[in-house]
């Protein structure tokens, strides 16, 4: 190597150097800095306006004791776990079947794929408030169905079938299925969006082939897309899983984990215990409790997808 | 290369440039920062404290700027907290009902004692408004406005049932609200009592019963008491025993008419936004509407709710800033400010002071009760927790997943392990 060839080399990596610095601070800053900071307070005792105390392992303990008497954190985490089988399983295969529909060359696709993909760009909390109005026992649309469905049985069965009204949010056995139905539909749009990218890099001529070779649509589906398609699958199941985990806004603002703690998540236990409460220690240590579980379950998801990859040439 | 050089001392320039100008120290009026929390959404308080109240302070002392911000209470905590580590809290702002005792123990309110005993005019507010600003026999603030909560009962129904005064005692209460009740099948088209479930409700039938949530020094829970098992199990009773009420409270309109001017409850436990609601969605209703203290069981309590003014300790014009509290204390000054959003002011001479008082005889009824039985919540610097934990404990309850006992077992063992907590200390 030449020293003129050295020189360049320098002066390109302090060129990447400079470009990369900007991001790379707003990173250190906004980032790297406040998770290390957090993981600090997660073993002090620390309410924002006095001096983080250290406490060494009380909040780790504390969050032990609370899943060991089912206290608040522990339902916390089961209704996190019951939000992410509610709306991951149904919300994918939804969001497969409208993919392959709009897929399928109907006419006015771009309609119904921004239609579907609305929801995903409106803000949550306006959506909340939406689903809250749909959901309002005495004036939502969904108890004036019930009645009309009341109706309609009753002119058909010939006597008198009444429905009653649910209340919804404010039932602690119908709060979380409601939160569930409505983030399913808000999910919607973008896993659609990403199936349909995943259609689109299939081949036709294995399809063609396909037909040629007699195979019916159903086989068509299991023998090339549903393979073709696992690594989108993989992609979307390990997102939801992350999303899952996480989900905060439609709780806070539909049902602030209510009634009866019915719906609280776990971030939703971190926001009321940093915020509310001025626990900033006790609400880091779950933060990196609920880390620690999305590592996992993001690794198991990985391990579980991994392998049998198929590719036709 | 050159250019680069350009570019770098430019940028440095800039940086240079912000780094200064965040130094300078502008010369100026003396500026108070002032948080208002409550204020109507027609625009009615931002405007009286905007155009009237505000310039009227400043008139009278020359060289000084008021900047008032108002803060929804969603923001509230979350601003002040943030703005009380960044050493920049407003001089003067508004909290609400539970804040005295996390404010004192953080040291986040200035004790306003001494200025108090100078200014003498602590006799002209009424005792459970002024308790609201009180922690461990010192005041933190004065208070701004209140709200007491009363009994409402629709004295048509009352009679219709065969009642001739509203109900006085608890039993009274339940058989009343049992008379009136009229459901088809398991819908409640009149709810008896309108219920929802709430620890407020909880804490006054709590009081009623001569109990309490934790002992004078805030150190030991006293919710597994037999007076707070027998106040937990009579919430209970009136939704499983009595039926008065679906669990899942009466349906509420979204945006829509409340429950009792919608005329789908009978009675119901609310402050004078219950008046104002008949007033405004059924003015026709309003001459059978009955205002009666709540019923007692061991005593008879009136629970009040009143929002206060603080000082930070932060501020660097105390002297100014207890000003700026004292003028918005003045009787006219804090009627005006209550009649905007219809509250009841926390002080005798702006009672006598405001027009609206007048107007709505009703209002009167509501501060003889909160001047007579009136109580407010007890000052703990746990209490958003302790409130929180409550609410799970009487919902465990009313929702059938936990017998009362339990409920208030459990919940009281876990309240003793957080006031532990800060004894340790």
């Amino acid at each position: 190597m030449t020293a003129r060839a050295t020189g360049a080399a320098k002066r390109e990596a302090r060129t990447a150097w400079l470009f990369l610095t900007p991001g790379l601070a707003l990173f250190f800053l906004f980032v790297l800095i406040p998770v290390l900071a957090a993981l600090y307070l997660s073993f002090c005792r620390y309410d924002i306006i006095h001096r983080p105390v250290w406490i060494g392992l009380d909040n780790y303990a504390r969050l032990g004791r609370d899943v060991s008497n089912h206290g608040v954190f522990y339902l916390s985490l089961r209704n996190t776990a019951q939000y992410a089988i509610g709306t991951i399983p149904v919300g994918m295969a939804l969001a497969l079947g409208l993919a392959l529909l709009v897929n399928a060359g109907l006419r006015g696709v771009t309609l119904y794929r921004t239609t579907y993909y609305l929801p995903v760009v409106t803000s949550l909390v306006a959506v909340s408030m939406v689903w809250m109005w749909l959901y309002d026992p005495t004036y939502g649309l969904l108890n004036y169905g019930l009645e009309l469905f009341s109706r309609a049985l009753t002119v058909v069965a010939r006597h008198r079938v009444v429905i009653p009204p649910q209340t919804w949010l404010a039932d602690p056995g119908e709060a979380m299925p409601a939160i569930i139905a409505m983030s399913i539909w808000r999910g919607l749009g973008y896993n659609m969006v990403i199936y349909l990218a995943g259609l689109q890099g299939i081949p036709d001529h294995l399809y063609e082939a396909a037909t040629i070779d007699g195979a019916s649509r159903w086989q068509q589906f299991w023998a090339i897309t549903w393979p073709l398609l696992k690594p989108t699958t993989a992609f979307i199941l390990v997102i939801s899983v992350i999303g899952a985990s996480q989900v905060f806004a439609q709780v806070y603002v539909m049902t602030n984990g209510g009634p009866n703690n019915a719906t609280t998540t776990i971030v939703h236990q971190i926001f009321q215990n940093a915020f509310s409460f001025l626990k900033m220690g006790y609400a880091s240590a779950m933060a990196f409790v609920l880390f620690a579980l999305i590592f996992l379950l993001s690794l198991i998801t990985l391990r579980l997808t991994r392998g049998g990859e198929v590719e036709y040439v | 290369m050159n250019r680069t050089r350009i570019v770098v001392l430019f940028a440095l320039a800039l940086l240079a440039a912000g780094l200064l100008s965040g130094c300078t120290h502008r010369q100026g009026p003396v500026e108070l920062e002032l948080w208002i929390a409550d204020f109507s959404s027609d625009g009615k308080t931002r405007e009286l404290l905007d155009k009237e109240l505000i310039p009227a302070f400043e008139a009278a002392h020359p060289g000084v700027k008021v900047n008032t911000q108002y803060i929804p209470w969603a923001h509230l905590d979350e601003k002040l907290t943030i703005s009380f580590a960044g050493g920049v809290a407003p001089d003067v702002f508004q909290v609400g009902a539970e804040y005295v005792g996390g404010l004192a123990y953080r040291g986040m309110a200035e004790p306003l004692d001494d200025r108090i005993a100078k200014w003498g005019a602590k006799d002209d507010f009424f005792p459970a408004s002024w308790s609201t600003c009180v922690y461990r026999g010192r005041v933190y603030g004065l208070p701004y406005l209140s709200a007491p909560r009363v009994l409402l009962y629709r004295k048509d129904l009352l009679k219709q049932a065969g009642f001739d005064h509203p109900p006085e005692t608890w039993e009274e209460l339940a058989e009343a609200a049992q008379a009136m009740t009229v459901r088809r099948g398991p819908v409640f088209e009149l709810a008896g009592m309108n219920l929802p479930v709430s620890w407020q409700v909880f804490v006054e039938f709590l009081w009623e019963n001569g109990g309490r949530i934790f002992n004078e020094e805030g150190t030991r829970s006293l919710l597994d008491s037999p007076e707070a098992v027998e106040a937990l199990q009579f919430y209970c009773d009136l939704y499983h025993k009595y039926q008065v009420c679906p669990t899942s409270g009466m349906p509420v309109a979204g945006g829509g008419v409340p429950v009792f001017a919608s005329r789908r409850a009978a009675m119901e436990i609310m402050n004078q936004f219950g008046i104002y609601n008949v007033r405004k969605y059924a003015p026709d209703l309003l001459p059978e509407v009955g205002i009666a203290p709540t019923p007692k069981r061991k005593r008879r309590v009136v629970s009040v709710y009143t929002d206060w003014l603080a000082m930070s300790p932060q501020s660097k014009h105390k002297d100014l800033a207890w000003d700026l509290m004292t003028f918005l204390m003045e009787p006219k000054n804090l009627a005006a400010y209550n009649a905007t959003m219809f509250f009841i002011p926390p002080r005798r001479s702006a009672v006598a002071a405001a027009g609206f008082m007048k107007e709505n005889p009703e209002l009167q009824e509501f501060v003889r009760l909160m001047d007579q039985y009136g109580q407010s919540l007890p000052a703990i610097p746990e209490w958003f927790e302790i409130r929180t934990g409550l609410q799970s404990a009487v919902s465990a309850a009313i929702y059938g997943t936990k017998t009362p006992e339990q409920a208030l077992r459990d919940y009281s063992r876990e309240l003793d392990a957080l006031l532990a907590e800060r004894v340790k200390r």
